[in-house]
């Protein structure tokens, strides 16, 4: 019995394993071998032999022939005729093209930008030998977890512990260069000679240190940094072997240290790099000054390391408990210092973000493929017709979208690299990233495969749905009056919700955060930024080896500058409240009375040195009291001034002034290897009101200010307080540290503002970067929604003038388009609330922020989405309904 | 079109492939007379199945040497479901060529005497 009707059921268990087999050949049907097949059945002699046999054939075959269809070299054969068409395609609408590309060059330009940042941060280790062999060996005491350990530590960590092939010890401190041009306080290394080696670093120019270097009689030498080497020397090498006079002892150069590493560890900032010599029989426990690098030997891991050291550090605890009772041990792979945790989150955050933007810009994306796709049904329709398989139809439309990507990949590549660079030119402590995030193999291979997954996802997917409809449908669709297929339609309202759902988490975050870091520029300090100005005076320790050399140097220049037309007061201290340049001296205090509690409820843990006339050049408001003077001296009653949050802290009930603050006797509270500064009980003589802020915004916490004349310091900040312009002052200022003495130098001079300016330049730059990804994300989102909601609305023109002939009422057919598409938008902004919400508290939880009003800005974001979303869907619905229903029609 | 292709490009073929060209020269045939043809002149030591089948078709019919006909020899004898499938004179070249490469192999064996014994086994 032969006929279409018979073995239905093997009929179809055949006609699936078919389908295995790729498309048919034009001539070559599924339907013969069908047949041929069932004709065999019944011919054969055993028909489940046949059975078994046959289909395994059919699988194998079926899959032979998809991998055949797959990797011959044949399908190439026309690509570039495919190229030149699509070249000549996308070249026919220059509006489209431009907009498609435009759309993927800002994603994939945010997003090469931010991960050839990440690249570049994670990479600053490499600039080592071996990286993933080094690590540091902090000490760890309260409150600090990388702390420098005394030279026996040291030695005891190198000689007792097996985990490591060679280590190494450092320690930084400031001296001066004289002799040539100013006098210059630079940062300046001392490193056993061995770090070299063990780092992996050869000179630019001349050698590095040699073990006969650190020996004690060995004639002084040093090496100076790359920047130091440009900068001071001209990049000259005829400074091999030249004289350099650091803190009065002359030091012959005989290396430069190589461009590469002219960044971070020691070597950030430091210009001068000397040999140090250590004794194995130092026994000064409490002199914790050293840094100490080790290679790992090749089949230790971190934590054999930490075991070992751990456990040295411990018995030298139990041996010398006077001296190093506090300390505990850690080791830290460079990697990790380098880049680690809060870097890893910030920029997880941020990479997160420029994903979203690509996101959006896919979406966008594939709805301007999806109109053109739609709009070239026709096309695709005769083509189909006319005999090209579908295949060939979806390979001529990835094509264009390759096209497209690799060109919105280009110009993306192309932003991003000025991107980073306008960023990194913000943030001046990370020069090195720029050559860090340079382009490179890697990052153009993210790039390239972003936009090729991009394409291919976005591309493809609306070439499949024009390239599966048969012909009829295509046809009927050519027409556009035809509301879209059903598919495309949910595709469509999938793509709005996703693309809410992600533009609205995005732009609350970076415009919460942006906003944010804008409120800190107005910030309040307590008292008037404008008309300070500040300088940082050094004086050279071994010109001015005591306290009273020190304090009589600064009263004299403090005098002198009071007499200057133009300074209405002038003061110093080893601090300026603004970005908390300076800082404070340690000394753990006990307030009378509170001898009982623990910590700090029971006192202060550090005080700050002023001058007579500090709070009044500030400006800020004694509340009680008396600010000191200059009968306040050693010899004399030893006095502080407290806040008003000390106050309110130690004393809330009573007047502070009288009351006394003893230095700590308790051993188990003081830290080793700290001088003393403060030995006698001070007297608080005066309260002043709060000031300073800090970067998080939090209140202003206790502070104590002690005499710098009973405890002188030998680098003050002078802040004066000017009638006009504070940069006028600059020459004054000079002129008044020269007269005292010309060796002494000034490091900086800035006005209050300018202060400001450099404390919130980081910030700034990230806030740029955070502003501009919400601007970029939210105009692309408002852009996208709306030809989004306005196209398809503006297709279904002809179904709303058939709606109007029918006698609805325009208004109803414009509040009924407006509601369907609202009711979209509703959800999508509502799922973006919630993963926004999820998003602030991930924020928040590593930088305590938002400060800014968020409430209004959820309400704000969600508005404008909707209102976007509402307007697209209005505009054309009322053009449908108003116009002549006739006209309506003839859109058809 | 314009340039004929070389059949010694298309050497060796296939078993099957050339299991269908000797089948269709003999004249137009659907998928089962195929099949059919081969295993009655193979004399059961060949089986082609459908699978193999479709794709050698397949292949033939990419690279020109047979072509989907539209002629039905028995137009009642069967339905419309059916193709038939006519060798092309590129096939026919390239057939010639396979059966001529096939019998300097034949040859060679048997100057090897491996087919001394085995008189006329050979096509």
């Amino acid at each position: 019995v032969k006929g279409v009707g018979r073995r239905p059921v093997l009929r179809r268990v055949v006609r699936l394993f078919l389908n295995i087999f790729p498309e048919d050949v034009p001539g070559i049907s599924r339907e013969d071998m069908e047949e041929t097949f069932l004709d065999g059945y019944e011919d054969a002699r055993s028909r489940t032999r046949f059975l078994a046999v046959e289909l395994a054939a059919l699988f194998r075959h079926g899959l032979g022939e998809r991998w055949e269809s797959l990797e011959a070299p044949r399908p190439l054969a026309g690509l570039t005729d495919d190229i030149r068409f699509a070249l000549k395609s996308l070249l026919k609408q220059p509006l489209f093209t431009a907009g498609a590309v435009l759309m993927l060059a800002l994603g994939l330009g945010v997003n090469t930008g931010a991960f050839s940042m990440t690249m570049g941060m994670s990479r600053i280790a490499d600039r080592f030998r071996d990286p993933e062999e080094l690590v540091f060996l902090w000490g760890v005491e309260e409150g600090w977890d990388r702390a420098a350990v005394s030279a026996p530590h040291y030695f005891a960590w190198r000689d007792e512990s097996t985990a490591f092939q060679s280590t190494a010890a450092y320690r930084e401190m400031d001296r001066y260069i004289s002799g040539d041009g100013d006098p210059q306080r630079i940062r300046t290394a001392a490193v056993t000679p061995g770090i070299f080696q063990l780092l992996g670093l050869s000179p630019e120019a001349g050698r590095l240190f040699a073990e006969a270097d650190a020996a004690p009689d060995a004639p002084p030498v040093a090496a100076v940094s790359w920047r130091l080497w440009q900068e001071r020397y001209g990049g000259e090498d005829s400074v091999l072997g030249t004289t350099l006079m650091l803190n009065d002892v002359a030091h012959t150069i005989v290396g430069i240290l190589p461009k590469t590493v002219d960044f971070e560890m020691f070597w950030r900032g430091v210009g001068v790099i000397v040999p140090l010599s250590l004794s194995q029989g130092d026994t000064n426990w409490s002199a914790q000054s050293y840094r100490v690098v080790a290679r790992l030997a090749p089949e230790a891991t971190v934590q054999q390391a930490g075991t070992q050291i751990a456990a040295i550090t411990q018995r030298l605890a139990q041996a010398h408990p006077e001296a190093n009772g506090h300390l505990r041990s850690r080791v830290e792979p460079f990697q990790d210092f380098f880049f680690g945790g809060d870097n890893k989150l910030a920029m997880a955050g941020i990479l997160m973000a420029v994903l979203a933007i690509l996101l959006i810009a896919c979406v966008n994306l594939a709805k301007i493929l999806m109109a053109k796709g739609a709009a070239r049904q026709g096309e695709v329709a005769i083509r189909l017709a006319l005999g090209a398989s579908r295949a060939r139809v979806v390979r001529q439309l990835v094509t264009e979208s390759l096209v497209l990507a690799l060109a919105g990949g280009a110009a993306g590549v192309y932003l991003g690299q000025l991107g980073v660079e306008l960023l990194l030119s913000t943030m001046p402590s990370a020069p090195f990233l720029l050559e860090e995030a340079g382009l490179d193999f890697t990052l153009l291979a993210y790039t390239f495969a972003v936009s090729v997954v991009a394409a291919m996802a976005f591309g493809l997917t609306p070439a499949l749905l024009t390239s599966r409809m048969s012909l009829g449908e295509g046809v009927k669709e050519t027409s556009p009056g035809a509301s879209a297929g059903r598919k495309r339609k949910r595709l469509r309202d999938w793509m709005l919700v996703s693309q809410l759902a992600v533009t609205v988490p995005l732009v609350l975050t970076c415009g919460v955060s942006f906003l944010n870091l804008r409120a800190l520029q107005s910030i309040d300090f307590g008292f008037p930024v404008e008309g300070l100005l500040t300088a940082q005076v050094d004086l050279p320790t071994h010109r001015y080896p005591d306290q009273e050399s020190q304090s009589r140097f600064y009263r004299e220049l403090l005098e002198t500058l009071r007499t200057t037309p133009g300074i209405t007061a002038v003061g110093a201290g080893i601090y300026v409240p603004i970005g908390a340049v300076g800082g404070a001296a340690y000394a753990p205090l006990v307030v009378d009375g509170r001898e009982a509690a623990d910590g700090s409820a029971r006192g202060p843990r550090g005080y700050r040195a002023i001058t007579p006339e500090y709070f009044q050049a500030l400006g800020v408001g004694l509340l009680a009291g008396r600010e000191f003077t200059y009968d306040d001296t050693p010899e004399t009653l030893p006095v502080a001034v407290v806040n008003e949050a000390f106050a309110q802290t130690y004393w809330p009930d009573d007047n502070p002034v009288g009351r006394l603050i003893r230095p700590e006797t308790d051993p188990s509270r003081l830290y080793s290897g700290y001088e003393l500064t403060v030995t006698q009980p001070i007297t608080v003589v005066g309260v002043v009101q709060d000031f300073g802020a800090t970067f998080y915004g939090d209140p202003p916490g206790p502070e104590l200010y002690l005499s710098q004349n009973q405890h002188p310091f030998s680098s003050l900040f002078v802040v004066l307080r000017s009638e006009g312009d504070p940069l006028a002052l600059v020459p004054a200022v000079r002129e008044g540290v020269a007269r005292i003495d010309e060796a002494v130098p000034i490091t900086s001079v800035r006005t209050g503002e300018r202060m400001v300016d450099d404390w919130l330049q980081e910030s700034r730059g990230i806030g740029a970067m955070l502003g501009v990804l919400a601007i970029l994300a939210l105009g692309m989102a408002v852009l996208g929604l709306y030809g989004m909601v306005a196209h398809s609305v503006a297709q279904r023109t002809f179904e709303l003038g058939v709606r109007m002939v029918l006698g609805a009422r325009g208004r109803a057919i414009q509040a009924s388009v407006m509601r369907s598409f609202l009711l979209l938008a509703a959800v999508g902004v509502a799922i973006g609330i919630g993963v926004g919400a999820l998003l602030g508290l991930v924020v928040r939880s590593f930088l305590v922020l938002l400060q800014v009003p968020w409430i209004p800005m959820v309400l704000g974001v969600s508005g404008l989405m909707m209102g976007v979303v509402a307007l697209a869907a209005w505009v054309p619905a009322r053009r449908a309904t108003t116009i002549q229903p006739v006209v309506a029609l003839k859109t058809q | 079109m314009s340039d004929q292709p070389d059949p010694q490009d298309f050497l060796p073929l296939r078993p099957v492939e050339f299991e269908i060209l000797l089948a269709l020269a003999g004249g137009e045939a659907h998928g089962y007379a195929i099949i059919k043809e081969a295993e009655t002149r193979a004399r059961g030591m060949f089986r082609l199945e459908t699978g193999a089948l479709y794709r050698g078709l397949r292949r033939l019919t990419t690279s020109g040497l047979i072509r989907p006909t539209e002629k039905r020899p028995a137009p009642d004898a069967d339905d419309q479901r059916r193709s038939y499938y006519a060798i092309t004179e590129l096939g026919r070249m390239v057939a010639v060529a396979e059966a001529r490469r096939l019998r300097a192999q034949v040859e060679a064996a048997r100057a090897r005497e491996l087919l001394a014994d085995a008189k006329g086994g050979g096509s």
